[in-house]
């Protein structure tokens, strides 16, 4: 059978992957195979999806060494979650062509205010470099934490309840197939090149006439309006923001999953999202609960769910000794490249 | 001068207490390949990146096509037309070939990330664009076969020259070459000699140059500066140069001459 020409286009193929993700994933879940925590811990990797190929924008393109992605999803999830709780108490009772337009310009306000921050952030980046710039984006997360700890009306440290779920799988999957569209375009053009270029070397940027300054503060300005907006999709999702979820340990895992799929992959952001996802929601609890089966009435200890970080860790360690690259060091799967012309 | 294409005056600079560059003066005319030559640590490096803009000089002012330059960000001042390779080639290693022209072709890029975003006809016209001059540039450089390779998996000839390419997709009127000869045996000198003759010519090219490697200097500049210790010790046409005492003191030591 001849394939037809246009089909071989990889952008009409990342629209029929998406595509097909989606309506397989709704049927399942139509037929109740995947109802429940399953379909939830599809969405929460969609989410993961958004976080990781966001940093990897930062981190992985343009080579800027940031470590508190989930400050920037804390503004987006705070700021939405203001918004569509407090100030608009929009409720799923509420019929959906009120509340799905709402939500949407909540989502985009979000992701703004988190821009507004990357750029602030963006700016000291033009003085500091690798580690230095690493503990500035850190106590940037933590600064943002202990802020929202401290304001009362969203809720302080009890965190801001009471959120309505207006996320929904198809939602979800229609803004992280948005960021992987936006975000390959950007990869894939001459500005994509601009930052690849600064992490590549950026005294050479400079001096082939590059604006390096420009590109470092772009790539945290676009990173964080996606963290914002997976922030905001995440507490419409869990119905809950609390200042725990944006600490040093989730960016962690952000930061894990981008070097586990490779630093400069929006491809393997997308597998080691999943994969990641799936192993600390569904794998890790399921195995350590068997091994706490057998170590209980043997040794008379239990494995708890912290070990899961020990787990993190030797994963780490174990793919830096055998594949520092990561999964897919920096290849893309074809559909992720578009034409060039 | 009248025709000079860039003028330096009385450029100092400071590294803390040491005196790296003291009063150089250049006045540089159109279409000549000039050299900078000096022992190591004589501050011919330093002079480069004072004209890039990648330290300010303490003193002195630097003025390129009429227009004083001195305390511009390196990247303006080479969208104004300046454009350079370093003593230890600095290509962008893990991305290919093609790329690594691309990216200096960046500059004259007008589409915006909007634009790149909803692939318009204009970002693919422009794209394209970009892409056809790259790879007539590496044809130019007898690396269009390469295209698709890492920068880092050329051997080291064919990265100088990739360098040199990318350099002059930034489209420049004054080329800047920091050793360019270095490393590079007798055969590969005469076909690097040619190369810059070649682009010389066809890009309308003003050439600096600074090297270590006399046959070569010799034979390619019309005008050489001898620099020691940040002073300018002695210039004029090679053959004064070979024969001026102080610059054989220089290199070889006093009792250089027998």
């Amino acid at each position: 059978m001849k394939i037809p020409n246009f089909l071989r286009k990889s952008t009409v193929q990342f629209l029929l992957y998406s595509l097909a993700f989606y309506l397989v994933i709704y049927f399942l879940n139509q037929l109740n195979v995947l109802s429940g925590y399953p379909l939830l811990i599809i969405e929460i990797s969609l989410i993961y999806v958004i976080l990781a190929t966001s940093l990897n924008l930062i981190n992985g393109f343009t080579g800027q060494f940031s470590i508190g992605h989930m400050g920037f999803a804390a503004v987006g999830a705070y700021v939405s979650g203001t918004l569509t709780t407090l100030i608009w108490k929009l409720s799923v009772d509420q019929p959906i062509y009120q509340t799905l337009p709402l939500f949407v310009i909540a989502l985009i306000v979000g992701g703004i205010a988190a821009a507004l921050i990357g750029f602030l952030i963006g700016l000291p980046t033009l003085r500091l470099r690798g580690d230095y710039l690493a503990i500035v984006t850190l106590g940037f997360g933590e600064i943002i934490r202990t802020i929202i700890n401290n304001i009362d009306y969203v809720g302080g440290p009890r965190g801001l309840l009471g959120i309505p779920q207006l996320s929904n799988f198809t939602l979800i999957s229609i803004f992280t197939f948005l960021t992987l569209y936006v975000l390959r375009g950007i990869v894939f053009s001459s500005h994509g090149r601009a930052f690849i270029s600064v992490r590549e070397d950026e005294v050479a940027s400079e001096l082939v006439g590059i604006h390096t300054t420009k590109y470092k503060v772009l790539a945290f300005t676009i990173g964080a309006f996606f963290a914002g907006i997976a922030g905001g999709l995440l507490c419409h999702l869990i119905q809950i923001a609390h200042p725990t979820q944006f600490g040093f340990l989730p960016s962690f895992m952000v930061l894990v999953i981008v070097y586990l799929g490779g630093m400069g992959s929006l491809t393997g952001s997308v597998i080691a999202a999943f994969l990641l996802t799936i192993l600390e929601k569904y794998l890790l609890p399921l195995g350590l609960q068997m091994l706490s089966a057998w170590t209980q009435p043997t040794f008379g200890f239990q494995v708890g769910v912290e070990w899961r970080m020990v787990i993190y860790a030797l994963l780490l360690i174990i793919m830096m000794l055998f594949r520092p690259e990561g999964i897919m060091g920096m290849k893309e799967a074809r559909f992720m490249i578009p034409e060039e012309h | 001068m009248e025709n000079s294409v860039l003028t330096i005056q009385t450029l100092t600079h400071f590294f803390g207490g040491l005196k790296a560059v003291s009063n150089f003066e250049l006045d540089l005319p159109q279409g000549v390949i000039w050299g900078i030559i000096g022992p190591n640590g004589a501050g011919k490096t330093t002079v480069f990146n004072l004209i890039t803009g990648v330290y300010r000089p303490s003193q002195g002012k630097i003025i390129f096509l009429g227009e004083d330059i001195t305390n511009l960000k390196p990247h303006s001042i080479i969208q104004k037309g300046i454009a350079r390779t370093f003593q230890n080639i600095r290509l962008f290693g893990n991305v290919t070939v093609l790329d690594n022209v691309r990216i200096g072709l960046h500059p004259n890029y007008h589409s915006s990330i909007w634009e790149a975003i909803l692939r318009s006809g204009r970002f693919r016209k422009e794209e394209k664009r970009v892409r056809d001059e790259a790879m007539s540039l590496l044809e130019h450089f007898n690396l269009a076969s390469r295209w698709d390779e890492k920068a880092r998996n050329l051997p080291y000839g064919e990265q100088r020259r990739l360098e040199i390419a990318r350099a002059l997709a930034t489209k420049p009127k004054l080329l800047l070459l920091d050793e360019p000869a270095a490393g590079m045996n007798p055969k590969e000198v005469d076909s690097l000699m040619d190369l810059i003759y070649k682009i010389k010519s066809e890009f309308n090219l003003t050439v600096l140059l600074i090297e270590h490697q006399m046959r070569f200097v010799m034979r390619i500049c019309e005008h050489i500066k001898v620099m020691d210790f940040g002073e300018t010790i002695a210039e004029g046409p090679p053959v004064e140069i070979q024969n001026n005492p102080q610059v054989i003191e220089a290199y070889l030591g006093k009792g250089g001459i027998h």
